[in-house]
């Protein structure tokens, strides 16, 4: 007896529930979240993952000359600094999975070469803008961290021309 | 008191068809803002939405490239700002909206195939997208019609756009989650570090001086941890709880203005990291100016003034151009004008206030004195029919 009272009654919330999801903006909330949370970034869709990860050690990539020199890559080939780590990222995302190796057993090797991918792709955007870039190019990574007070940089080439 | 809080989940506000019609025009604003800047882009690398679908077909083609040429990228324009004014106009939605959903998601798609993503405008696509289904939706369950929308309708449309507006900012907030393994609040000081970053992302973009150095904010609060979290918690509550806001005109008012003053913040703090489409479209759907004008202009008592002044207003905007200083007219020929005008939603997120005010103070002073002289004629026109 007491069972079908407890099958009745949960039988009553789920039919309240699904009577509030089929007037309320919740229910296409809910799709609209699923649908981002699974596609993630293939536009218009994404999941908004901008600074969603605070770790205590963050990086940054910088177009420089073949001495080291940091070039003001926006002018030069349109593609702002932070599109550099981005592309960096993507290329590394599909190779891994190409390739089924985790990202952070690549090679210096493997690494050298996606750098220099995106050094051609910065070139081809420089020629599209008539814009002229050094000879010699490379790609500098800096690590940025926070220790006994001091803001601690460190910076290494990943990709030189 | 929690009732209350909820309410908007439970019942559909009411929107005016002057509303829906300012809503529809400033959102109308809104996406042709978002069209001002070519596409450079001449190969498609790194497909993604829509393009990886085509690419799945045929990959040795390039399937959106033809955007980059700029002739084809001004009749792209042309075709979207014709639909646009369709669309402002209320007819033919379910047709206009669709077709308006399917080319705003075309060169962003382009953009973001290059390997990187900007979050720039996958707020503004979605909410097209959302007013697209909505209107089919309502066409097969309610109505098919070519006419003005009812009521019900733009009650719908006006809080599924809220839907995807507070929507992105509760993903990103699951996002935060998923990636920092739930450790966000607590790893939020760190944040201070990515203000570093950008700075310094900043500034090889152009070299520019302002950027070099580290923001002394960054410096104080990596040195204050704890009030670090506070503030930047803060942020990410307001982006959970935003949803509180759908339907809830009270309530998405205080937390549209929130959230712009959040947007701002994260501006000053990053050193330009602004997110000027987010904050138009808090303007629009979450603060509510089309509802807080559209309740000012119905307290005047007549309807035909009430029409007078919208009318007033809007053809103000092209007069104005005959008060502009003559340096301006000759920068900005008639033709473009009311273009230029629109494109000037963009000195909100450069914060250039001197260029916006030269430029707006005659928009300011002739839609005035239009929209006055539109009121007085539809009062005086108005009166017979208003009496009888």
């Amino acid at each position: 007896m007491s069972v079908t009272a407890s099958t009745s009654s949960h039988a009553s919330i789920l039919s309240k529930i699904w009577e509030f999801l089929k007037i309320s903006p919740l229910s296409t909330l809910l799709i609209y979240c699923l649908l981002s949370v699974m596609i993630r970034e293939n536009y218009p869709f994404s999941n908004f993952p901008m600074y969603s990860n605070p770790s205590p050690e963050r990086m940054y990539y910088a177009l420089a000359d073949g001495d080291g020199k940091v070039l003001p890559i926006a002018t030069l080939t349109g593609i702002t600094s932070p599109k550099i780590g981005k592309i960096y990222r993507k290329i590394v995302d599909e190779r891994s999975r190409k390739l089924n190796i985790n990202p952070s057993k690549f090679t210096p090797e493997q690494v050298e070469a996606i750098g220099l991918e995106i050094l051609q792709q910065l070139r081809h955007e420089a020629e599209t803008k008539k814009q002229t870039l050094p000879p010699k190019l490379q790609i500098i990574k800096t690590y940025i961290s926070y220790k006994d007070g001091q803001i601690v940089e460190t910076s290494n080439s990943i990709a030189k021309e | 008191m929690i009732r209350r809080l909820f309410s908007g989940w439970f019942q559909l506000p009411t929107v005016s068809p002057l509303e829906g019609f300012l809503s529809r025009l400033l959102f109308a604003c809104v996406l042709v803002f978002t069209l001002r800047q070519g596409i450079q882009f001449t190969t498609e690398p790194h497909p993604v939405g829509l393009l990886k679908l085509l690419h799945s077909v045929d990959d040795h083609r390039s399937w959106l490239t033809w955007l980059s040429d700029p002739d084809n990228y001004a009749v792209f324009r042309w075709v979207f700002f014709a639909l646009a004014v369709v669309y402002v106009s209320g007819y033919a939605l379910p047709v206009v909206l669709p077709l308006m959903a399917l080319l705003h998601i075309l060169p962003f798609t382009l953009n973001n195939s290059q390997g990187y993503t900007h979050h720039g405008n996958q707020m503004v696509s979605l909410v097209l997208i959302m007013q697209a289904c909505t209107v089919l939706y309502y066409a097969l369950r309610e109505k098919f019609s070519f006419l003005l929308p009812t009521a019900k309708l733009r009650s719908w449309l006006l809080v599924q756009s809220m839907v995807i507006v507070t929507g992105a900012y509760f993903v990103s907030v699951i996002a935060k989650m998923e990636n920092s393994g739930g450790m966000w609040l607590w790893n939020s000081n760190n944040i201070a570090l990515d203000m570093v970053k950008t700075q310094r992302q900043s500034y090889n973009n152009k070299l520019e001086e302002k950027y070099a150095g580290t923001p002394p904010e960054a410096k104080w609060m990596l040195d204050n941890p704890w009030t670090a979290r506070a503030i930047f918690s803060s942020g990410v509550i307001l982006e959970a709880i935003c949803i509180i806001g759908i339907g809830n005109r009270t309530l998405a008012f205080i937390i549209g203005v929130s959230l712009i003053a959040m947007h701002r913040s994260i501006d000053r703090l990053m050193g330009g990291v602004a997110f000027p489409m987010n904050e138009l479209m808090d303007f629009t759907f979450m603060l509510g100016l089309p509802f807080l004008a559209a309740w000012g202009i119905e307290r005047i008592p007549r309807k035909a003034a009430q029409i007078g002044l919208v009318a007033g207003l809007i053809i103000g905007v092209p007069l104005s151009f005959f008060a502009q200083p003559e340096r301006l007219q000759t920068l900005r020929p008639f033709t473009i004008y009311p273009l230029e005008i629109i494109n000037s939603l963009g000195f909100w997120a450069s914060q250039e206030w001197g260029k916006f005010f030269e430029l707006m103070n005659p928009v300011f002073f002739v839609c005035l004195g239009s929209a006055l002289l539109g009121a007085g004629i539809g009062w005086v026109a108005g009166k017979p029919s208003a009496q009888s």
